[in-house]
């Protein structure tokens, strides 16, 4: 009962004004929201291809028209001069930029010296598919220059027309043609948003656990340790306040992430929910685990000490494949690490029951963290 | 004489664990990033094998190849499963993307009509997930060729499957020159990284600054202090010279250690450093002022913006080596901050970053102007 009363208070202390409630509450939300929003879109554009095409044959148009043709591709012809500077890839408005020689066509039919130049950001993930399709496409017009020559050496006879040949060729792809179709469990950027959005309910749970603090400094807390309340009453008590804030800030965040990322209403979403609540109740137990020896509340150094490095190891910045193998194993201490394999695991379709496991550190995280927590708020020892 | 007094007052009245790790954090947390995104900034030294789980039921000549064609790239780190246990596999989590090619694959080819191969994305790493898409379009586009050329031959009994190669491995043959361009090409993530911490740590003085301010709001020392001859321009200077002293001490720290220690070449436009140091801290500074005058506690001042420089640190890329979202990325403080950093890192002197400080100066004009206001008005209110 004692523990509900100080809840209420946290929460009334917490949300006391308009003011409070806009930038607690609804700025949060409206942030963590767009954020969501604008990931959302990420993966689902179309790789912009910047092309310049000074071959003075036919071939160049062709393989500009076979990229035009690849799903996903969308081409814009640049200015023939100046067109790197000219060219928007610094600014991030292309992937790549691809030019095709002035003697394309003639090193093609000579098979001498064929190459073309690609320019792309280094961190561009389109790159990749664009030099592969460009260098597929070149290797079948080196294949019908062979086929070509093969025929004028057989037949003994007039070299046949490459364009001709080519065309012969294009349209015997179309008969029995291998595609590649794409299944994804979870959506691109789904996981950047969660990760983005665990290192704001870190941000944000630790900014309400600052009333613990606040409460040392001016020996409120102090006072209640000399009420007939117990220490275990008072924990619980701020732990029910954070939660109930942090469950506030969750719900419209988890129905926006099934909006935008078309989650399943059954069990994706209750997984997805069970889990971010587990999460929340570590963080919280962590925040009051903290409060124990933090003299003065700073959220920068929170955030630099705890939260960014933590997140690093746990996989919300960058997928974790791409860490050095021995972060990704040190990555398992940290509780972030717990929730994004929950989710991924439920999103690929390995089902709610395979999440129990997470669920059962993430709340023995948050039991430990609170219970050091318990024993280390002395509230009267650091003033 | 009283604005120095009482900036050199606002330096000494601060924790001492507070102060060192207000210098200390930057450099754990740039050395931090750097290492682990060193993959990412090293891609082709260091890149790591696709996980693939692969799943190939056809037996086939087109099944075959593709076989072939997957055990030559090294590119692949590949576990075969069937196709029952391809979906659980892969719900694991321990594998990035999947590869299932259907029993009936040849044989549709084989008798002219279409036949699928299908990659399944996890979702995990986008970047493994395309270069697999990527290679098995390679693998796909030159058995589509060979069919092409076997139709254009008119062999009419020498069907498409019979006629296929295994496509040349990648690299193997390329006929693409690839030039990695852009700024962040040319830094080393240990220079990116000074870079953007050092942009979101000087950007943080403005919490100081509200912090501050409302801090004394609250105890009445500012009423206190306004009884002694200090007029309230004084008052305000004093709180943002004192944080701007320690941006400065924090910046040159930055710079100094990460030099010495990660060899981070900062350049040799000393001016062009300083001039865009001192545009973030103008800028961070006004941001301060403002919010402390639009919110009543520190909690809900550091919330809104802790929020505010997370947001733009994280869509500018400051916390993950790209630009997350590059166009909305344009519209933060960061972004324009960094590439002036950048730039001087690059060797380029004041006049050729020049252009990339004229929006932090608008930025910091306007937020000035619009702190000087509120705070005049919210004081006279006290």
């Amino acid at each position: 009962m004692n523990s509900l009363l100080i809840a209420r208070n946290f929460l009334k202390r917490t949300l006391k004004n308009k003011r409070e409630v806009v930038a607690l509450l609804i700025l949060p939300m409206f942030v963590v929201g767009a954020i969501t929003l604008l990931l959302g879109n990420v993966g689902h554009g179309e790789i912009q291809v910047g092309f310049v095409n000074l071959d003075r044959g036919t071939l160049g148009e062709k393989l500009v028209s076979h990229l035009s043709l690849q799903s996903n591709f969308a081409l814009m012809e640049l200015p023939k001069n100046d067109y790197l500077s000219a060219s928007a890839l610094n600014n991030g408005k292309l992937d790549s930029v691809l030019v095709i020689p002035v003697n394309f066509s003639d090193a093609v039919k000579a098979g001498k010296n064929v190459g073309v130049e690609l320019y792309a950001d280094r961190n561009g993930v389109g790159a990749q598919r664009v030099k592969l399709s460009t260098n597929g496409y070149i290797q079948t017009l080196l294949r019908v220059r062979q086929l070509s020559n093969a025929q004028e050496n057989r037949a003994h006879a007039q070299k046949p027309d490459f364009t001709e040949l080519l065309s012969r060729v294009e349209q015997g792809m179309l008969v029995g043609t291998a595609y590649v179709t794409t299944g994804s469990g979870i959506k691109p950027g789904f996981l950047q948003a969660i990760g983005f959005s665990i290192v704001f309910m870190m941000v944000l749970v630790f900014t309400s656990m600052g009333t613990i603090m606040e409460d040392k400094k001016n020996l409120t807390l102090a006072r209640m340790y000399v009420s007939a309340i117990r220490e275990w009453e008072i924990i619980a008590g701020n732990l029910l306040g954070s939660l109930v804030l942090a469950i506030i800030q969750l719900i419209p965040l988890v129905l926006l992430l099934q909006h935008v990322f078309q989650l399943g209403w059954g069990e994706e979403l209750l997984a997805l929910f069970i889990l971010l609540v587990c999460f929340q109740v570590t963080t919280i137990g962590l925040g009051i685990g903290l409060s124990g020896f933090i003299k003065e509340f700073n959220p920068v150094l929170i955030i630099a000490t705890v939260i960014v490095p933590s997140s690093i190891l746990g996989g919300c910045f960058i997928p974790e494949t791409m860490l050095p193998s021995s972060l990704r194993t040190l990555g398992w201490i940290v509780p972030q690490k717990w929730v994004m394999n929950g989710i991924e695991q439920v999103l690929n379709g390995a089902g709610i029951h395979a999440i129990v496991v997470n669920v059962g550190i993430l709340l023995m995280f948050g039991l430990a963290l609170a219970t050091f927590g318990l024993k280390s708020i002395r509230p009267l020892k650091d003033e | 004489m009283t604005f120095i007094t009482l900036v050199l007052n606002d330096l000494k009245n601060r924790n001492k664990v507070t102060f060192i790790l207000l210098f200390v954090m930057p450099l754990v947390m740039i050395a931090l990033m750097s290492y682990a995104m060193r993959p990412v900034f090293e891609s082709g030294k260091h890149s790591p094998p696709v996980l693939l789980l692969y799943s190939n039921e056809d037996k086939g000549t087109a099944g075959i190849a593709l076989d072939q064609f997957l055990s030559e790239q090294k590119t692949f780190n590949l576990a075969r499963v069937n196709a029952q246990r391809l979906r659980t596999e892969l719900a694991g989590g321990k594998f990035t993307v999947a590869v299932k090619v259907p029993a009936d694959f040849s044989a549709k080819l084989n008798r002219g009509k279409q036949a699928d191969i299908e990659v399944i994305q996890s979702g995990g790493d986008q970047q493994q997930e395309e270069i697999t898409k990527s290679l098995i379009e390679s693998f796909v586009s030159t058995y589509n060729t060979e069919t092409g050329i076997a139709h254009a031959l008119q062999t009419a009994n020498n069907s498409a499957g019979k006629s296929v190669s295994p496509p040349q491995q990648a690299g193997g043959q390329n006929f693409v020159r690839l030039t990695e361009i852009g700024l962040t090409a040319k830094l080393s993530s240990y220079q990116y990284f000074a870079a953007s911490m050092l942009v979101f740590f000087l950007l943080t003085t403005g919490m100081g600054i509200g912090v501050t301010l409302i801090n004394e709001r609250q105890e009445i020392i500012f009423q206190r202090i306004l009884a002694f001859p200090v007029t309230r321009i004084q008052y305000l200077l004093s709180k943002v010279a004192s944080n701007i002293i320690l941006a400065g001490l924090q910046a040159a720290t930055i710079i100094l250690f990460t030099h010495f220690a990660f060899k981070v070449d900062w350049g040799t436009s000393l001016p062009g450093l300083i001039l865009t140091i001192g545009s973030v801290v103008a800028v961070s500074a006004a941001i301060g002022i403002v919010f402390s005058n639009l919110v009543n506690s520190t909690k809900a001042l550091t919330t809104a913006l802790t929020l505010l420089f997370w947001f733009m640190t994280f869509i500018s890329g400051g916390f993950t080596g790209k630009s997350m979202l590059a166009r909305a990325g344009d519209f933060t403080v960061n972004k324009w901050a960094f590439t002036a950093l950048a730039n001087v890192m690059l060797g380029k002197g004041t006049g050729e970053i020049i252009g990339f400080l004229i929006p932090l100066f608008v930025a910091a004009l306007v937020l000035w102007l619009i702190g000087i206001i509120t705070y005049h008005r919210r004081v006279a209110y006290e």
